[in-house]
């Protein structure tokens, strides 16, 4: 049931003339989300952005993904089965090749007193409670790859 | 000296007393009857026999005028006889016996004793001793014819033995009835000594009693007013003591009753409580205490011992060290102590309290309390995992409404097929969240117990349609192979229709939920006589055997991934079991792993 | 004949036969385990008991004497209304904590 869905390309060319919207079709990036519902409306919002996004429906899905395919940034729900995006995260971490890379996390539970600890020793980027505004998603996603293209270019 | 006296009693000693007086006194009075009746006797005999000297006289005269001295003799003689005389003689002038009652001194020469010598007119009266008697000789000169002489008479006086002889006689009719009323006088003297002695001994121990409370008055068994007076102060001494002794046996009451009682409250209570001392041995611990902590649930095998081993607590360990630390021994110290594994772990409150004297003085040991809060503790445990499941269960459906509306609001590029399909979901989300809610007023109705009841005579066939037509498009989304097997007639039977309805689509529910795509679900009803069977069977993940007699436990889920990665709260099996339960059925369930699960519901049929 | 059960630390003893005669001893065996622990608890489901005569009240008293010598306590829960009839009727219900219904009598154990 889960598998690996890969962006239409064709998305990217909704917002013609936006150059935003050019350079993020460069962009690659991941969503780990259970609920097939609220993962589709994700991809939507970040498709209709103009970037490239696979949906993994756990972590472990997504761990896969990210050792197949190369991404920009990852968007996970903290609670999935198999794996949880902390755990996910934890991974992604201990591995060199990755522990730079931008993690949003989106998550259902009352973890508000986690956030700290996310922050600091998962390098999480932005969290976001459910019920979330899918544009402050797409906003988070752009400022993040905005301020690591910055980075390197500097 | 009080012992002395004390061995003869009072009333004998007083009756001895006046018996010895009494006698002497009688004594006295008998000796002076003795010489008072001689005197008299004495004086009688004198006056008679002066009055009878003359007559004699008389009649001497006129013998000797008539006969001379012839007829003197037996005259002489009838006198000494008839007056019972010592003599009696008739002297003549030349002093010689002319005539003598003892013939034998007819003749002889009259002596004139030697005595006191007194005269009454012409008779001469001579006393004198003679022989041990005292003897009056009365002489009378006589003129008769040309005799002349004397006439003498003597008279022996009776001795004080004579007298006392005479007397003597008439003692017994004398003196029995003094004595009589003598020993009737020491009887009434004894009578009324007694009581007077029962007071005087009683006053003498109280001389003697060491204590006041020693003393021991007790009223007398008389009539008088000085016993009546004596029972009066004894009664109100008695009244008095044994109200100091109802006090203190009233305050002995009291506090063994406050003793005793306390102990009951104690021993009462379903906390265990226990008090230990500098030491840390315990001095006391109420049957909860021992119902807890003691092998043998006695009491007395925990006195005495170490709090610690009481508690079975090892003091190296880290658990619980805080109720031992030397440093807050004098604070209030709460720990959590879980004991035993599996079914039989428990969680211990124990709270230690520092016992403190009036000055508020701590140090002189602790009361310890315990509570078995295993129940509280699973109750939160549940809560939470409940609130847990609940809060995502609510957010999820909620996450996806707001995340979808949010989109369609800014959908001025959406095409009109995207619109469609971000509505029903939408609407799906909606649902969900809708069935969701109904799940928790169920649960929370089953945990207060309210869930009743309402049974009316239902169509059995159209309530399984009913419930296929719910589990339907679960099936189908699946390609599951849905078998469902029915009875050609249904008995009449009383249900709660929605309550068996919600049952029913929650155990095919579960079977569609955790049976893989295109696997196979039997629903099949049977009925007996006496009841409705209702089996069902699927060929999907299965529950393992540890987890089998959890599964209606409310919030229970699989630790199996398979089915942790299927939503759900754990409420759905443990509600059915529940409805089947109330109906008065039961519910079975035959499982094997990887294999499929069978559940076996039984209503009995009314 | 009885079922012994746990709802979190409460023991839930469970019977459908009456209470009568030859089931008393299996009531009793049914509850010799609870009886060995610390502070036993528990509640007996009367729900599908139909019948309780003299000689199974008394056996609950026993019961309910035995349980407070440890300091434990017995409920009782889902008499039906013949039962619940019984027990006040006699004056037994008096002597235990009686609920209307299983969950309740387990919940009363939170303090």
């Amino acid at each position: 049931m889960c598998r690996l869905r890969r962006a239409a390309q064709a998305s990217s060319n909704e917002n013609p003339g936006n150059g935003i919207a050019m350079s993020n079709s460069e962009k690659h990036i991941l969503v780990a989300e259970d609920n097939a519902a609220l993962a589709s409306v994700v991809r939507f919002n970040l498709e209709r952005a103009g970037f490239q996004v696979t949906v993994a429906c756990n972590g472990r899905v997504a761990w896969e993904a990210v050792q197949e395919d190369a991404f920009d940034l990852v968007v996970t729900d903290q609670q999935m089965p198999e794996m949880t995006g902390c755990e996910f995260c934890e991974k992604l971490r201990a591995t060199d090749e990755f522990r730079n890379l931008p993690v949003i996390m989106l998550t259902a539970k009352g973890m508000e007193l986690e956030l700290p600890r996310l922050r600091d020793e998962l390098g999480i980027a932005a969290t976001f409670l459910k019920p979330f505004s899918p544009k402050e998603i797409v906003k988070a996603v752009e400022d993040h790859l905005e301020a690591v293209s910055e980075l390197v270019s500097s | 000296m009080l012992a002395r006296s004390a061995k003869v009693e009072l009333p004998r000693r007083v009756v001895v007393f006046y018996l010895l007086f009494s006698l002497v006194a009688m004594f006295w009075l008998a000796l002076s009857a003795v010489f008072v009746t001689k005197s008299i006797v004495v004086r009688d005999a004198e006056s008679e026999l002066l009055s009878y000297l003359p007559h004699a006289c008389t009649l001497a005269t006129l013998n000797l005028e008539a006969g001379g001295d012839a007829g003197l003799q037996p005259l002489i003689e009838r006198f000494a006889r008839e007056r019972s005389l010592l003599f009696c003689a008739f002297v003549s002038r030349d002093s010689s016996y002319l005539a003598h009652s003892n013939k034998r001194q007819v003749g002889r020469s009259h002596h004139v004793e030697s005595g006191t010598t007194t005269r009454q007119e012409d008779i001469e009266v001579v006393r004198y001793s003679q022989g041990g008697y005292t003897v009056r000789e009365y002489s009378s000169p006589i003129q008769g014819g040309e005799v002349v002489g004397r006439l003498i008479i003597a008279k022996a006086e009776p001795s004080l033995g004579q007298v006392f002889k005479t007397v003597a006689g008439y003692a017994p009719f004398v003196m029995c009835g003094p004595l009589l009323l003598l020993a009737l006088g020491g009887f009434t003297l004894h009578r009324q000594v007694t009581p007077l002695a029962a007071i005087d001994s009683q006053l003498r121990q109280v001389a003697t009693a060491p204590t006041i409370a020693d003393i021991e008055l007790t009223p007398i068994k008389s009539r008088g007013p000085s016993v009546l007076g004596w029972n009066r102060i004894a009664g109100q001494f008695h009244e008095e003591s044994s109200q100091g002794s109802l006090d203190k046996r009233l305050s002995d009451a009291v506090q063994s009753l406050r003793q005793g009682k306390s102990d009951d409250v104690l021993n009462s209570l379903t906390e265990g409580i226990a008090v230990s001392d500098q030491d840390g041995k315990i001095t006391f611990a109420n049957q909860a205490m021992a119902a807890l902590f003691a092998a043998d649930s006695q009491i007395e095998s925990m006195r005495g011992k170490e709090v610690e081993s009481c508690l079975g607590l090892n003091p190296d360990d880290d658990v619980c060290s805080s109720l031992f630390d030397q440093d807050l021994m004098a604070r209030h110290v709460v720990e959590e102590l879980e004991r035993g594994v599996g079914d039989a772990k428990q969680i211990l409150r124990i709270a230690r309290t520092p016992v403190r004297t009036a000055e508020g003085a701590a140090g002189i040991g602790h009361v310890w309390t315990v509570r078995d809060i295993t129940q509280q503790r699973l109750a939160d445990a549940m809560r939470d995992q409940f609130l847990d499941n609940a809060t995502h269960e609510l957010r999820t459906p909620l996450a996806n409404i707001k995340a979808y509306a949010e989109t369609l609001s800014m959908g001025d590029m959406l095409d009109v097929e995207s619109q469609k399909e971000f509505c029903n979901t939408i609407n799906i989300e909606a649902t969900r969240l809708a069935r969701f809610i109904d799940d928790l007023l169920s649960v929370s109705s089953m945990e207060a117990g309210s869930l009743t009841l309402n049974k009316q005579n239902v169509d059995l066939q159209r309530l399984f349609e009913e419930v296929i037509a719910k589990i339907k498009p679960q099936m189908d989304k699946k390609d599951l192979e849905f078998e469902t097997i029915f009875p050609a007639k249904y008995p009449q039977t009383r249900v709660d229709k929605d309550k068996v309805n919600v049952a029913l689509v929650n155990l095919l529910g579960n079977a569609a939920k955790y049976t893989p795509d295109g696997g196979k679900v039997r629903f099949e009803v049977k009925t007996t006589d006496r009841e409705l069977r209702i089996e069902v069977e699927d060929s999907g993940v299965g529950i393992s055997e540890e987890e089998l007699p959890h599964i209606y436990d409310k919030f229970f889920r699989s630790a199996n991934p398979t089915v942790q990665a299927i939503t759900g709260t754990g409420l759905g099996l443990s509600m059915a079991f529940e409805v089947i339960k109330l109906h008065g059925g039961d519910m079975t369930v035959q499982s094997k792993l990887g294999e499929g699960t069978t559940f076996v519901a039984t209503l009995p049929l009314e | 004949m009885f079922k012994q059960s746990k709802q979190g630390s409460i023991n839930v003893i469970s019977g459908a036969v009456p209470l009568t005669g030859d089931a008393l001893d299996l009531l009793d065996n049914a509850f010799a385990d609870c009886l060995n622990e610390g502070q036993p608890r528990a509640v007996l489901d009367l729900r599908n008991i139909p019948l309780i005569d003299s000689a199974g009240l008394e056996r609950m008293l026993d019961l309910r004497d035995r349980f407070q010598k440890r300091t434990g306590v017995l409920k009782l829960a889902g008499a039906n209304p013949l039962c619940h009839d019984i027990l006040s009727v006699t004056g037994v219900g008096l002597q235990f904590e009686v609920f209307p219904e299983l969950s309740q009598a387990v919940g009363s154990f939170i303090q």
